[in-house]
């Protein structure tokens, strides 16, 4: 009896669909990805290289994992390489091939390419290419923008860059081909901008505000867009605890946010989970080592709905509940 | 993370300072800054506080002590009497008249401490530029636009 509670429960936690998180880890010496379910059961590593892997996001249909990898010249010289890898690790393979360094990937919402930064026109800049590494588009053309990530309905995208005299390193969003860009996050003195990634219903968009860029000093926002997603109508800061912090990134379940956070003076990050309704934490990681840069993917709640909006069935109720209630007069959505 | 500045001025455009009669006087401005840094050290051991918002307009005034290398317009040292490359050290930032068809060279190695800076993944640029303001002695005014030279590195963390 108890050996099949305990097998039930291992099969439950490791199931996909509770979720699954990739994210990096320092454990074996150098950075490599690992993966987790969604609760911080079953830590298994999926790559195993000399030097470093990083930048780890699902497919969005959580088949395969796009990331970066550091591979070093003959000279020394670092250059980025983003790859793709099957979940379990296996079939690695290099998508871009090239002498400039190529990292931080981000897969479209139909899977069907990845954006990406690279250096390869002498400055830092985002492009687009296919999934299969073909087809490679430079979508932005200034001294620096990195970090690309697309929106849940595919047609824009949020970078953070530093486009020029009196601006700082900023959030953004654009257009997918690149146009219309606008800018997200509002300037503090002396911080500088990360964006972390979208809600997975496309309306918020999650970065960080750190001064002097330190992790001692960081604070971390969500910022409401309008429905056309052309400005920002509401910046509100999250309660996370007074710890430092780093790599955020929103939990598959809108609901939450995942977080690296370390104790004053320490050097090791884990990785948590902060409950944005009850500001509780949770802790899914605890190793003598740097856990960072989490991922979440979650079938149940799909990160790519292309206009389909995740909701839980409590929520659907609810708001059909208050809206016969209502005369049938449109209700906004439950925050 | 360390970042290597090099700035050459004078002879590309030397008919500003060096046949015109306005050798006079003249003043490197140093600016060193970076789109995202927290402290930064020389090689001399002076340390920076750089503009950390990421832009290029705020930037770190600082009237900088360099030692030039004094090249000839072919870009070839020149020696003293002793053969040691001939030097000109740069003294609150007023310079010594350049000679005619002269044009002279400064560097210097910034390093980056990056420990505590966001991980994760992250894209950095450091960046340094070097300002040269030529004035007229008598004036004390710019001659012409600055002349701004730029060099930058690109690191992660």
């Amino acid at each position: 009896m108890r050996l099949s509670i305990l097998v039930i429960s291992f099969l439950l936690v490791t199931s996909p669909l509770w979720g699954k998180i990739v994210f990096q880890s320092t454990r074996d010496g150098n950075s490599e990805i690992y993966v987790m379910s969604s609760f911080g059961n079953g830590q298994t590593r999926l790559t195993d290289y000399e030097e470093s892997d990083g930048a780890a996001v699902w497919s969005p249909n959580g088949r395969q994992i796009a990331f970066d990898r550091a591979i070093y010249n003959r000279k020394g010289e670092v250059n980025y390489e983003v790859f793709v890898m099957d979940a379990d690790g296996s079939n690695q393979h290099n998508l871009t091939r090239h002498p400039a360094s190529d990292a931080l990937p981000d897969w479209s919402p139909d899977g069907s390419q990845i954006a990406f930064d690279s250096d390869r026109d002498g400055d830092l800049n985002v492009f687009v290419m296919d999934a299969d590494g073909g087809n490679v588009k430079q979508i932005t053309h200034t001294k620096f923008a990195t970090a690309p990530k697309w929106s849940p309905d595919g047609q824009h995208i949020a970078f953070e860059a530093a486009l020029g005299l009196g601006h700082g390193r900023q959030v953004y969003v654009m257009n997918a081909n690149g146009t219309n860009r606008w800018q997200v996050s509002e300037a503090i003195p002396d911080a500088v901008m990360f964006v972390e990634g979208w809600s997975p219903d496309g309306t918020q968009i999650l970065y960080k505000a750190s001064i002097h860029a330190l992790v001692t000093h960081a604070s971390v926002f969500i910022a409401t867009l309008n429905a056309a997603k052309s400005r920002t109508v509401k910046r509100e800061r999250v309660p996370i605890p007074k710890m430092d912090s780093s790599a955020t990134a929103w939990g598959a379940d809108g609901k939450s946010i995942l977080i690296s956070l370390r104790k004053a003076k320490e050097e090791e990050w884990d990785i948590y989970r902060f409950h944005l309704l009850d500001g509780q934490l949770t802790q899914l990681t605890d190793h003598l080592a740097s856990d960072l840069a989490p991922n979440e993917w979650n079938p149940r709640l799909p990160v790519s709905p292309l206009g389909l909006v995740p909701k839980r069935w409590g929520e659907i109720k609810s708001n059909s509940h208050r809206q016969r209630g209502n005369g049938g007069n449109p209700i906004p959505p439950i925050p | 993370m360390a970042l290597t500045v090099t700035a050459v001025f004078g002879a590309a455009k030397g008919d500003t300072f060096s046949k015109d009669g306005y050798s006079g006087a003249w003043e490197i401005s140093v600016y060193n800054l970076s789109y995202n840094s927290a402290t930064q050290r020389t090689s001399s051991n002076h340390r920076y506080l750089l503009e950390n918002s990421g832009g290029e307009g705020k930037i770190l005034k600082r009237k900088y002590m360099f030692t030039h290398r004094v090249l000839t317009a072919d870009g070839n040292e020149t020696f003293d009497a002793n053969g040691n490359p001939k030097v000109d050290r740069v003294l609150s930032s007023i310079g010594a008249p350049l000679s005619p068809g002269a044009y002279q060279e400064h560097s210097d190695t910034l390093g980056l401490s990056i420990a505590d800076l966001e991980g994760g993944d992250r894209r950095y640029k450091i960046q340094a530029y070097t300002r040269l303001i030529i004035y007229k002695k008598t004036l004390g005014k710019p001659l012409a636009q600055p002349e701004v030279h730029e060099t930058s590195s690109t690191f992660r963390k």
